[in-house]
């Protein structure tokens, strides 16, 4: 009912799940321009040095070379900020063979991988593996890892986070969500940038990987754990993928 | 040994030198690239506690970039930090940002200074998380 009501009605498909978007990204766009949001938050990306337009999921998606320093970003405000809600990302990556052996950002609101103090949240790979979802609240992180996707093939990853229940999810490929409770204190809600492989602070890496149709989304305090998986599916599709816009 | 202030003190006042040269060379080369000139970084590893070091990778460049360092004019012989220039285009439009680098006794420190629309790239001296 919940995936239903999300794609419904069908003269305004994914209307319900276009009202929790806080952005849209294609990552369609041309090498080396920037990459349209696609709600009406005016959260475009930046492209820093070039990213390239590749082969998508869906289409066209961005590709990123580690060794380029290659990125995008978006000044931070309040649709992106966690603020007092419920927070998710979501997307889909493509990583190359033997990538898996750092920490790499996939989508990440801070200036750190490493530092609570300097992180809001995060959808990152861990290093050995495993995809990993988690918030700060500015002196530690909570948070939720599944296990390692296949490389060269697109995945699809989701986390979230529920402010009223203090938990943190995260799904690969449509699967069911591995969650970490026991969220205390108040979420960082940082004026840092939202940030796509690497970032914008001191020592964080790059990665060489593609991404393709991420969205990161807010909610009211205490919702986002029934609706997640409704989320998820409609994103997932199946393992076809879907442009929402 | 000189302080980390007096160290950043003098990377700013060498940097402060060069931002015209830095300026009108971004321009020119946008104007022939239509974008900005991206720069790897200077040096391998970032000198370390005010000691000067010579850039061992001025002739690095991106791979979708012929040019390097090495084609620009002005970069010191020698630097107490190692320096990169990132570029980018965005909704508000295009600009580069500048960083630099060093190690003060262990601890890695930067700065970052922006030139182009997006303000908030700008950073002062800070160490690593």
């Amino acid at each position: 009912m919940l995936l239903t009501s999300l794609a419904a009605p069908r003269r305004r498909p994914f209307a319900v799940l276009r009202r929790m978007l806080s952005a849209y990204w294609k990552l369609g766009e041309a090498t080396g321009a920037a990459r349209l949001d696609s709600t009406a938050n005016h959260n475009g990306l930046t492209n820093n040095n070039n990213c390239a337009q590749v082969a998508g999921k869906i289409g066209f998606g961005t590709g990123f070379v580690a060794a380029n320093s290659q990125s995008l970003s978006v000044a931070s405000n309040a649709t992106l900020q966690t603020l007092s809600g419920d927070i998710f990302a979501a997307g889909w990556f493509n990583l190359p063979t033997g990538s898996l052996g750092a920490n790499q950002n996939l989508i990440a609101k801070g200036t750190s991988l490493s530092s609570p103090s300097l992180l809001d949240w995060f959808l990152v790979f861990a290093a050995g593996g495993g995809l990993r979802f988690g918030v700060s609240n500015g002196a530690s992180f909570l948070s939720a890892t599944t296990g390692s996707p296949t490389v060269n093939v697109w995945s699809f990853g989701m986390g979230y986070f529920d402010a009223a229940l203090g938990v943190v999810g995260v799904s690969l490929n449509g699967g069911a969500f591995v969650t970490t409770s026991g969220f205390s204190g108040t979420p960082r809600s940082s004026t840092a940038p939202v940030t796509l492989n690497g970032a914008l602070g001191v020592a964080v890496p790059f990665a060489t990987n593609s991404m393709d149709a991420f969205a990161v989304g807010k909610l009211s305090a205490g919702t986002i754990t029934a609706r997640a998986a409704a989320i998820r599916d409609a994103l997932w599709n199946g393992g076809n993928g879907v442009e929402i816009y | 040994m000189p302080t980390l202030q007096e160290t950043t003190d003098a990377i700013d006042a060498a940097f402060a030198g060069l931002v015209g040269s830095i300026q009108q060379q971004q321009e020119a080369y946008r104007a022939a690239r239509g974008r900005y000139f991206q720069g790897l970084w200077s040096h391998a590893a970032p000198p370390a506690d005010g000691a000067s070091a010579v850039p061992d990778q001025l002739t690095a460049h991106p791979d979708y970039q012929a040019e390097s360092w090495a084609d620009m004019q002005g970069f010191p012989a020698t630097t107490q930090a190692r320096a990169c220039c990132d570029q980018y285009r965005g909704p508000a439009g295009e600009g580069y940002v500048f960083t630099m680098q060093l190690l003060w006794q262990g601890t890695l420190w930067q700065r970052a200074v922006n030139f182009g629309p997006e303000d908030y790239r700008d950073d002062g001296w800070v160490p690593s998380a």
